[in-house]
């Protein structure tokens, strides 16, 4: 698993979190449906990711039944969880904004 | 690979996690392969290939693993903090403990216990005497029980303001395990008989639960031999015939 991987992965997460309180499962789920299967990873590599996320206070967990009637463990997107995903929000932006600068930079300076 | 060996392996690494954290970390990992396998069947996967494609799609169980018990490597700190915390408290308890006046008695007391099997007093050490006449060094150990009484020196001489001679005794008492207790009823229980079968007294003593020490004194006359020693144990009287020195005599 790498570094950036990683990263993004906690971006996307709390974004999916944003909307609703998720299991592991779902959020595999609804991150390839809304990604349009871009986003496919190795399902298991999500937990470590849920795991660092809880224990820096951003997700609160806790078991409820889903409703396929089996319970699950659900994770919840806390106060601080929000303001983190503000800031990784904003961080990504710049990021995006500057490889985008450089690709219409990159492809005006070639050659017709 | 099974889904428990897959577990087994993602929870190897997670040692700073209490077993019910791990079996919670495997129980989440377990209803994800569950819910995986179902979404796979209702598609129309045959069962077998399907719980192979769904361990497939996990991931590696090793690295997941290790990217898991990184992220409780804050805690691994406390606990490394901790377990040094715990160190340095048991090194100044310890040096504590070595420069206490309880620890010091502690191994003085069973010194005591192994010095009183060996211990010789010097001639002219008396407890009540005034005036020690005559002396001799003895070593009649006598076993009672799970102790042990050790008659070490009796000296005969007179007290102030007192015509009669008197023979001392000097007695110890120890448990056969060098630095075990002793019962202080031993001592305390034992009189001494001159030849006439008149009883002495004891002149008192000093001791503590691991030895003790005390004199045993009887008034004697010109002719006298011996003393005896008489200690009633279990039911029984044991006598002990004790010499005196031969100018006694």
């Amino acid at each position: 698993m790498k570094k950036q991987t990683i990263e993004h992965t906690r971006l996307l997460v709390l974004s999916l979190l944003e909307g609703r309180d998720m299991y592991g499962y779902q959020i595999i789920v609804e991150l390839a449906r809304r990604s349009n299967r871009t986003f496919e990873m190795k399902e298991g590599t999500l937990y470590p990711v849920l795991h660092g996320l809880e224990q820096e206070g951003f997700v609160e967990a806790y078991r409820q039944e889903a409703p396929t009637g089996r319970e699950r463990k659900y994770y919840h997107l806390t106060r601080k969880g929000q303001g983190a995903l503000r800031e990784e929000e904003a961080a990504w932006k710049r990021y995006s904004g500057a490889v985008n600068d450089v690709l219409r930079g990159g492809a005006e300076a070639e050659p017709v | 690979m099974t889904r428990r060996e897959f577990t087994d392996q993602v929870l190897l690494p997670l040692t700073r996690l209490t077993w019910e954290e791990r079996e919670a970390v495997r129980r989440e990992l377990e209803e994800h392969l569950e819910d995986r396998m179902e979404s796979m069947l209702e598609r129309g996967w045959e069962p077998e290939l399907a719980e192979e494609r769904c361990l497939e799609s996990m991931g590696d169980p090793a690295e997941i693993g290790r990217e898991m018990a990184k992220q409780y490597r804050s805690r691994d700190q406390g606990w490394l903090w901790l377990g040094r915390a715990a160190v340095a408290l048991t090194a100044v308890l310890c040096l504590q403990a070595v420069l206490s006046l309880e620890f010091f008695y502690t191994w003085k007391y069973v010194w005591d216990s192994v010095d009183a099997r060996t211990i010789y007093v010097p001639e002219g050490w008396t407890e009540i005497l005034d005036t020690v006449e005559l002396s001799m060094a003895l070593d009649i150990c006598v076993p009672v029980g799970n102790d042990v009484l050790r008659a070490a020196r009796v000296n005969v001489g007179r007290e102030k303001n007192c015509d009669r001679r008197r023979a001392e005794v000097v007695l110890f008492s120890y448990d056969r395990i060098p630095g075990g207790v002793v019962s202080t009823n031993l001592l305390g229980s034992i009189t001494v008989e001159n030849q006439r079968g008149e009883q002495g007294q004891s002149a008192g003593g000093w001791g503590h639960y691991r030895v003790e020490r005390t004199a045993q004194y009887v008034e004697i006359e010109s002719g006298d031999i011996y003393v005896t020693l008489v200690y009633k144990w279990l039911g029984k009287t044991l006598r002990v015939q004790v010499p005196l020195p031969e100018e006694a005599s």
